[in-house]
């Protein structure tokens, strides 16, 4: 075997280790066992980004900014929890660009184009057609557009919770707040959801064609069960 | 139980969260069509939600060796741990080398045969020391004169012999003194030197083992 090939079995190796043992070869002066480290979360990490500034753009200069924190900041990181060590510093990246962005006034958060899907929120169509717009309009583009609504710390639960999985505590770990506020911010946020969709009639009529289309998968399954 | 009394959004979806709201929320959405529908609906929103697909990533962040380099400064005990080393590893040649050196200069060099004019009128003995301290005495510059300048003279009467070089009366005996160069094992300076480099060798080592542990820890 070449040089080449034992170096490819050697990196080959490390991507089987612990985030915590990749951190240490890190810190101990093996820079580049952090591009493993990042290979391992850059989609967490972009999901998380993506979703909380909600614009791509943006999204990817947070993504950047936050691996880059985390390189300059990985002397302090002292084990445990990496994942949760490193969307926190992702979360901060992706709040202070919204915080930016809102200030600049041409510019605000809330005036941006509802991304990614492309599709216009029911709302803003010249004739909402409930009809055509069920047929147009998938019900992940509207929670896309839904999301865009919610305050940035309550998209980053909503994405850590509900869109990724994780737990309560990782979350507040994440956030930086107690699990009892994670919560009911978390309740607030799908309320708020909820309160948005069901603002107008064609996302209504979206919500409760989804609605009722999970009840009759329970339905159908419950007979199977049984 | 309050008539027309319907939990907020809020509340339901707190009690969906964990079930362990308020307990009038938990028996009034058990009953109530309306809430159970937006129960349902805050339920339908949670697994949409879970549903949402990731994001395509829109490139690697990986980073280049130079930004890895540059973003992350080497920390100031690396480049003093870098030096120790180096001195370890040059003084540690140096040991070895004047271990060797040392070694094979006093087994193989040739024993020296000097020869200095005496006075006739000398007793033997005495001149066979005064040939042993010139040679002693003799300035050396490099390994070879340093052996024979450091080695014993054994100026014992059994290894001192006299020649007569010439039968004439006015000239005088040449003292012919053997000197045999003794290991330089039993010198001060090559003792002193080979000390000298041994510790700042162990030292410097040392140092740039324990130097990254002292730093961190402090």
């Amino acid at each position: 075997m070449g040089w080449a090939g034992r170096e490819s079995g050697v990196e080959h190796d490390r991507t089987q280790w612990s985030d915590d043992a990749l951190v240490a070869a890190v810190v101990a002066g093996d820079f580049a066992a952090f591009n493993l480290l990042v290979e391992r979360y850059q989609r967490l990490v972009y999901a998380v980004t993506r979703r909380v500034v909600h614009d791509a753009a943006l999204a990817e200069d947070a993504t950047q900014e936050a691996f880059i924190r985390a390189y300059r900041a990985l002397d302090r990181y002292r084990g445990g929890n990496f994942r949760a060590w490193l969307l926190r510093i992702a979360a901060n990246c992706a709040i202070d660009i919204v915080r930016a962005q809102r200030q600049q006034p041409t510019q605000s958060l809330d005036a941006m184009p509802v991304e990614p899907t492309g599709a216009t929120p029911l709302a803003e169509t010249a004739h909402p057609d409930p009809e055509r717009v069920v047929d147009q309009v998938s019900l992940h583009s509207l929670l896309e557009a839904a999301l865009a609504q919610l305050s940035p710390e309550q998209r980053l639960l909503v994405t850590l919770i509900d869109i990724e999985g994780l737990s309560y505590e990782e979350a507040s770990d994440i956030a930086g707040i107690p699990v009892g506020t994670v919560k009911s911010r978390l309740s607030r946020a799908r309320a708020a959801l909820r309160s948005w969709l069901c603002a107008d009639p064609a996302r209504r009529e979206l919500l409760t064609a989804y609605v009722r289309s999970l009840q009759q998968k329970e339905a159908t399954a419950e007979p199977e069960q049984s | 139980m309050q008539r027309g009394w319907h939990p907020s959004d809020e509340e339901l979806a707190a009690w969906l969260l964990d079930g362990a709201a308020d307990e009038r929320v938990r028996i009034h959405a058990q009953h109530c069509a309306i809430c159970q529908q937006t129960a349902a609906e805050l339920a339908a929103i949670g697994r949409a939600l879970r549903s949402l697909p990731a994001p395509a990533l829109p490139r690697s962040f990986t980073l280049t060796r130079e930004e890895l380099a540059r973003l992350r400064p080497e920390p100031w005990y690396r480049v003093w741990q870098r030096l120790f080393r180096r001195v370890a590893l040059v003084t540690a040649t140096a040991f070895a080398l004047l271990l060797f050196a040392g070694a094979s200069l006093a087994l193989l060099l040739p024993p020296v045969m000097l020869a200095t004019p005496t006075a006739a009128a000398a007793p033997r003995m005495l001149q066979a020391q005064a040939i042993a301290s010139s040679a002693a005495a003799t300035p050396a510059s490099g390994p070879a004169l340093s052996v024979a300048r450091v080695a014993t003279v054994q100026a014992t009467p059994a290894e001192a012999t006299f020649e007569q070089a010439s039968t004439r009366p006015d000239v005088a005996p040449t003292a012919s003194v053997t000197i045999r160069p003794t290991p330089l094992l039993y010198d001060a300076r090559w003792h002193l030197s080979l000390l000298v480099l041994g510790l700042a060798s162990l030292l410097s080592l040392g140092l740039s083992i324990l130097l990254p542990a002292v730093a961190r820890r402090g």
